[in-house]
């Protein structure tokens, strides 16, 4: 009977997850057909010109800019060489962070044979379901928001963050593990499928435009909180560096 | 099994060429498949049942995940990788072999079923946005880890007791029941039929699947599952009892793109 309640409130779990990532794809099918293209001045939440919209919406947002239409804001001119040196800098986190959790593991069993040799073993796993059903689809779900947040649209921003899955698992990890197909497909599938769903509930609490819907929604999508997003509501957080001091200048609009 | 799989890849190869021949020689290329990368997710029920040569033992109804990134060649074919997730409560009379004496066990599984699939829209000329079938045959390779859940601890220790054991070596397995897991791998194939619903409408394009695996445990593992990150194996062994899970799938999903 326990197990039952745990089959039944895990199924309850998943449902509100799914249930969120369905309305991305309203979302994505406007994106796809070209009818809303967003352009932002600079500043914060000031100004959107907003272009083959539908009229409603339009006039909505132009009476209003600040109610109810926080939303991801595709961009257009995103380069090649901004993309990859993105992907470079991901790809240099990913040995940062990896080397902070395994650096005793990367100390007993790491090397540079390893890291090279491992690439072609490719093999299933047999870690357990916490490591795989949750730390690593809770690891996708942010690559995938990270570059939902540079602005690309959910297909892209899937790509980018599948190859960064892929430069993870065949070009660090391999250093101390064998690259493992369950690490790459829930990584990177079933992180985009929370991911989805995250980005959908963040701009949603956003939306009710108050403090507690602010807050809800940045933990849901902390990216949603920098100053590089492409989101609507934004929040200024910049590095300041002098010859004095170095810090960091934070404005939250609320 | 390479044999296996190489025929295997070449029958969906020919099954593609055939199925690509016939929607063009029958007008059956529509819009409602667009060309490019889909990706799909579906959350549902699964029913499952390990049979091996000496016991049958069905599963009470669990819950599953699939998702699945695909890419259509044309209207009409695409080839997709998949997997099913999916969580179920075992019930048994006994299992009692050279190694395990375990009275009325219950134990969970969750098996991850990763598959690469041919997905066809079936021959029919529909115009309605809600009649959009397709077939889908699928191959690939699944792992399950499991581990016991209950069982009946007075059986148990009159068993020891009765052979001659102490209390300590009823201890010691109790708590090697608590520590360890299993794992089980090996192929699996299947197939399943589903519609598309809301295909030339505005809005969320859904579907509802019904899918038929079969997943063959060739290799078990004994694990210990005290160390959280790695696993170290106790045990390993091909399995002898020709054990197989069949299951069944229904889902409901979303084409997300």
């Amino acid at each position: 009977m326990k197990q039952a309640k745990k089959s039944i409130g895990l199924f309850f779990i998943i449902f509100i997850f799914l249930a969120t990532a369905i309305f991305s794809t309203t979302d994505f099918a406007i994106a796809n057909n070209k009818f809303g293209l967003f352009s932002m001045d600079s500043g914060i939440c000031s100004n959107y010109s907003l272009l083959l919209l539908d009229d409603a919406v339009a006039f909505q947002l132009a009476d209003n800019p600040k109610k109810g239409n926080f939303s991801h804001l595709l961009r257009n001119d995103m380069g090649k060489s901004e993309r990859w040196l993105t992907f470079a800098l991901v790809y240099g986190v990913s040995w940062g962070i990896y080397y902070i959790d395994q650096h005793e593991t990367i100390k007993e069993h790491g090397s540079f044979d390893n890291w090279y040799k491992n690439i072609f073993k490719l093999h299933f796993d047999k870690d357990s379901y916490t490591y795989n059903l949750i730390i690593h689809p809770i690891t996708g779900h942010y690559l995938y928001l990270f570059w939902r947040s540079r602005g690309l649209s959910k297909i892209e921003s899937f790509g980018m963050s599948l190859l960064n899955v892929f430069a993870f698992e065949f070009l660090v990890e391999t250093t101390t593990e064998i690259p493992s197909v369950q690490d790459l497909y829930q990584t990177a599938i079933y992180g985009m499928l929370l991911g989805l769903g995250m980005e959908q509930l963040s701009i949603w609490c956003h939306n009710w435009d108050n403090v507690p819907g602010h807050i809800l929604g940045y933990i849901f999508n902390p990216f949603t909180l920098f100053n590089f997003s492409s989101y609507g509501y934004k929040v200024q957080a910049n590095p300041e560096f002098s010859k004095n001091h170095i810090g960091y200048s934070f404005k939250i609009y609320f | 099994m390479k044999r296996i799989f190489i025929v295997i890849v070449f029958s969906l190869l020919q099954l593609n060429v055939f199925a690509i021949n016939y929607a063009e020689d029958n007008k059956l290329i529509s819009h409602d498949f667009s060309t490019g990368w889909y990706f799909t997710g579906s959350l549902g029920n699964s029913y499952a049942n390990i049979k091996s040569n000496d016991d049958d033992m069905s599963s009470f109804i669990g819950v599953s995940v699939s998702s699945s990134l695909g890419y259509n060649f044309n209207n009409f074919v695409g080839l997709e990788f998949g997997s099913f997730l999916n969580y179920n409560y075992f019930q048994a009379s006994i299992i009692q072999d050279s190694e395990f004496y375990i009275p009325d066990p219950c134990f969970t599984i969750w098996n991850s079923f990763f598959y690469i699939a041919l997905r066809v829209k079936l021959p029919v000329n529909s115009s309605n946005p809600n009649f959009n079938p397709y077939f889908k045959i699928y191959q690939g390779f699944n792992c399950g880890i499991g581990r016991i859940s209950s069982y009946d601890k007075d059986a148990l220790y009159n068993k020891i007791i009765g052979n001659g054991g102490t209390v300590n070596d009823y201890d010691t397995v109790v708590k090697n029941f608590a520590d360890q897991r299993f794992f089980l791998e090996g192929p699996g194939f299947g197939w399943a039929i589903g519609n598309f619903f809301n295909v030339k409408n505005s809005g969320p394009i859904w579907y509802v699947e019904l899918s038929v695996a079969l997943m063959i445990y060739w290799q078990n593992y004994v694990l210990d599952r005290t160390d959280p990150v790695i696993p170290i194996i106790i045990s390993s062994d091909s399995t002898s009892k020709n054990e197989r899970l069949y299951s069944i799938f229904l889902s409901v999903g979303y084409r997300f793109f």
